[in-house]
């Protein structure tokens, strides 16, 4: 994050007992974890005078390393103005704390809520760039950023737990599937409100509607269905169960683009076909063949997901949909970093 | 003017890369991810262009004797280069090809040309069987008079192109000692910067306050330095560098330090699109040997290039964080306007292909997206564990 010290917090603290927050937070800019400015940088360097002369040297480096740091950090960052005084405004993507409950937030990993802590985590970490990949895993390994597990039914209740903490709920991001059957569910209009029927079940619908809410620039839904229909070709050959019928994959690839988005990649047509809302999916399958309907009938596999934590390459041979999606998406989560 | 250009299947680049051409084009990135061959694609047409024999002139400077399936992305086994021109919107024109090629390396042809001049589209195929009737890129005239038209619109285009691309390699020669002038100096420079000297010396004669030469000159004396073309004998000229309030102690510029000798190619060809130079200029690595303080100069220079009333179109290969730090700086400072910049981010995928990711600024030099948080995370992160040493009682 950035961090923007008014020098009136440093004149204020640097002589009372609590001076050690102000050690804390260059701690935290030496570490490389977080970008700390002072303005004006004058109070830094008079209450810097006043201090040992090997820490007085440490913090000076950190200062101007993360002025160079953050050149290269986009206009949305995150960042926090530490003020003297004032009423804390715990807002993304600027905001405005006392030193106490910037500490907090600083000081809290950011928790990125997913579905499966495992799978999404790993889904996540292969659909980034190389140098996404090494900054979340260089926050990984020093505990600044760690995968929540949101389970299914459960993420929101989690959510609304956790934000309910300020400190940590600035330091939240939220991944999920989109649970929609037809690419048209993903427009802004679209409800799961059916005329005179029970709304169609669609949990990712209600989340998104919160999230938008409460943590607007900090989630990111998926466009497909799951996250297994992600998977690339050469990986489902792997990673099918054994149980699968065995031309299932190559009906999966007869199938249209967007029928493969929101195929039912676990539980197949049979799993749709329990649904209440199953024709929710509209024309999206008339064209299939009997033969290829048939193979496709009980999906993948409900273990397909492991793919993603199980294989120990970096990355897939992602399309090229998957690759501009994670390009868009992603820079919502590294500018939090 | 050219706007843009796209690639696919070119070098690593497997996915359609599209690259807008702004005035100041700047290209970062880790080492092998295939910067160069998009700075150098522009010259690779050019070559081309001007020698009119294959599609791709593979045995020039650009092409150094890649055979092509070096040419074309090893990883999708397709052997189809494909490639587009635009220009700007009120000239109405772009085209894009197909070329086909050998995966053994013994044919290249076009198989495509897709043109659409002023919302006319035109598809010209080379059928196997009539083979021959095309020069280079493009077909020969049709019979039929608005195509003709579009032809030669094309052409026109492509003619200009060929002569307006200057490449500054990243491998330069040292200025000579004595350099032998015999009048003139070629229309571009040569890649590596060999005729650069000649450059000066035609300015000088023409005026010794001509505005290119000024243009070099500005760039020593911003370093404290004086730059003055000595001509001790009859077409025999040196090129001298002295401090600015001690002219008493020259040194030829092929006995400084490497940064001044490799940089004077860059400069030239600069200060050249500035007024009659060709105005598409590529560069590769420009502060070579450079002190910061060197570099910040030049990334003024190249702010300076981008604004001026011709409006060159620099596209720049580097690594360097002055670089771009001094270009935000510009940028916030109101001295570019963000909208005349772009920076690319190019990085490779595990299975060696590669992505350009455009990042452009706002009117603060603020990036609009993360891609470049990562691009000088390693001087950083040495900089930080060297912190945490020096500092023991880090927890």
């Amino acid at each position: 994050m950035k961090v923007i010290v008014s020098g009136e917090v440093i004149s204020a603290v640097s002589e009372t007992a609590d001076v050690w927050k102000l050690h804390e937070l260059l701690v935290l800019a030496c570490k490389g974890r977080h970008a700390v400015f002072v303005d004006p940088p004058t109070s830094l360097t008079a209450w810097l005078a006043t201090i040992d002369a090997s820490s007085r040297l440490a913090y000076t480096s950190a200062i101007e390393l993360c002025a160079r740091q953050a050149t290269t950090f986009p206009a949305d960052a995150a960042t926090i103005h530490i003020m003297q005084s004032g009423t804390a405004v715990w807002a993304d993507p600027v905001a405005t704390l006392t030193l106490d409950d910037a500490l907090k937030a600083l000081t809290e990993p950011l928790g990125v809520f997913v579905e499966n802590s495992a799978n999404d985590w790993y889904f996540l970490c292969k659909i980034m760039r190389r140098s996404e990949r090494e900054r979340i895993e260089r926050a990984a390994k020093e505990g600044w950023i760690c995968a929540l597990h949101g389970g299914g039914s459960t993420l929101v209740a989690q959510v609304e737990l956790r934000v309910m903490n300020p400190a940590k709920g600035l330091r939240t991001f939220v991944f999920f599937d989109s649970d929609r059957l037809h690419p048209d569910e993903c427009a802004a209009g679209w409800t799961p409100v059916r005329p005179g029927r029970r709304p169609a079940g669609c949990q990712a619908f209600g989340w998104e509607q919160i999230f938008r809410e409460k943590l607007p620039l900090r989630y990111w839904m998926l466009k497909r269905r799951f996250i297994e229909s992600y998977m690339p070709q050469s990986e489902l050959d792997k990673a099918a169960s054994p149980n699968v019928h065995a031309g299932a994959v190559e009906a999966f690839t007869r199938i249209s683009k967007v029928g493969r988005w929101y195929f039912n990649m676990k539980d197949g047509f049979a799993g749709d076909e329990k649904r209440d809302d199953k024709e929710r999916c509209r024309d999206l399958f008339d064209q299939i063949s009997p033969a290829d309907r048939a193979a496709l009938k009980c999906g993948f596999g409900s273990q397909l997901a492991n793919h993603y934590s199980i294989v120990s390459a970096t990355e897939f041979n992602w399309d090229d949909d998957a690759r501009e999606e994670a390009e868009q998406a992603l820079p919502k989560l590294m500018r939090l970093l | 003017m050219l706007s843009s250009f796209s690639v696919e299947n070119y070098r690593a680049f497997a996915r359609p890369q599209t690259i807008e051409v702004r005035p100041l084009t700047l290209f970062f990135g880790w080492n092998s991810g295939g910067k160069s061959a998009l700075v150098r694609f522009l010259p690779l047409l050019s070559e081309s262009l001007k020698v009119a024999g294959p599609p791709i002139w593979l045995s020039g400077d650009v092409g150094r004797r890649a055979t092509w399936p070096e040419l074309v992305c090893k990883s999708t086994e397709r052997a189809n280069l494909k490639f587009s021109l635009e220009w700007i919107p009120s000239e109405a024109l772009n085209a894009s090809w197909e070329i086909g090629g050998d995966m053994e390396g013994r044919w290249q042809e076009t198989k495509s040309l897709m043109l659409s001049d002023h919302g006319i589209e035109s598809i010209y195929s080379q059928p196997e069987s009539d083979r021959g009737h095309w020069t280079g890129l493009t077909p020969m005239a049709e019979p039929e008079p608005n195509i003709d038209a579009s032809l030669s619109s094309l052409n026109t285009k492509l003619a200009e192109l060929a002569s307006q691309v200057q490449w500054i390699s990243g491998v330069r020669v040292r200025p000579p000692r004595v350099a032998t002038y015999g009048g003139g100096a070629p229309t571009t420079l040569s890649p590596d910067g060999s005729d650069a000297v000649d450059h000066l010396i035609a300015a000088k004669l023409k005026s010794s306050a001509d505005p290119m030469l000024a243009v070099v000159k500005s760039f020593f004396s911003s370093l404290g330095e004086q730059l003055d073309l000595d001509n001790p004998m009859v077409g025999g000229w040196r090129v001298l560098l002295h401090p600015t309030n001690a002219p008493q102690v020259p040194v030829n510029l092929c006995d400084t330090g490497e940064g001044y000798a490799q940089v004077l190619p860059v400069l030239i060809a600069l200060a050249r699109a500035r007024f009659d130079g060709p105005r598409v200029v590529c560069l590769e690595q420009p502060e070579l040997h450079l002190h910061t303080r060197a570099q910040a100069e030049l990334a003024k220079l190249l702010v300076e290039s981008a604004h001026t009333a011709l409006e060159p179109r620099i596209l720049v290969e580097t690594h360097s964080e002055v670089l771009l730090t001094s270009v935000q700086l510009a940028i916030a400072n109101g001295e570019i306007s963000p909208e005349k910049v772009r920076v690319y981010w190019v990085e490779s995928r595990a299975d060696g292909t590669s992505d350009a990711v455009p990042v452009d600024f706002d009117d603060k030099g603020r990036p609009n997206k993360s891609a470049l948080i990562g691009a000088f995370d390693e001087a950083i992160q040495l900089g930080q564990a060297l912190i945490s040493k020096q500092l023991p009682s880090l927890p």
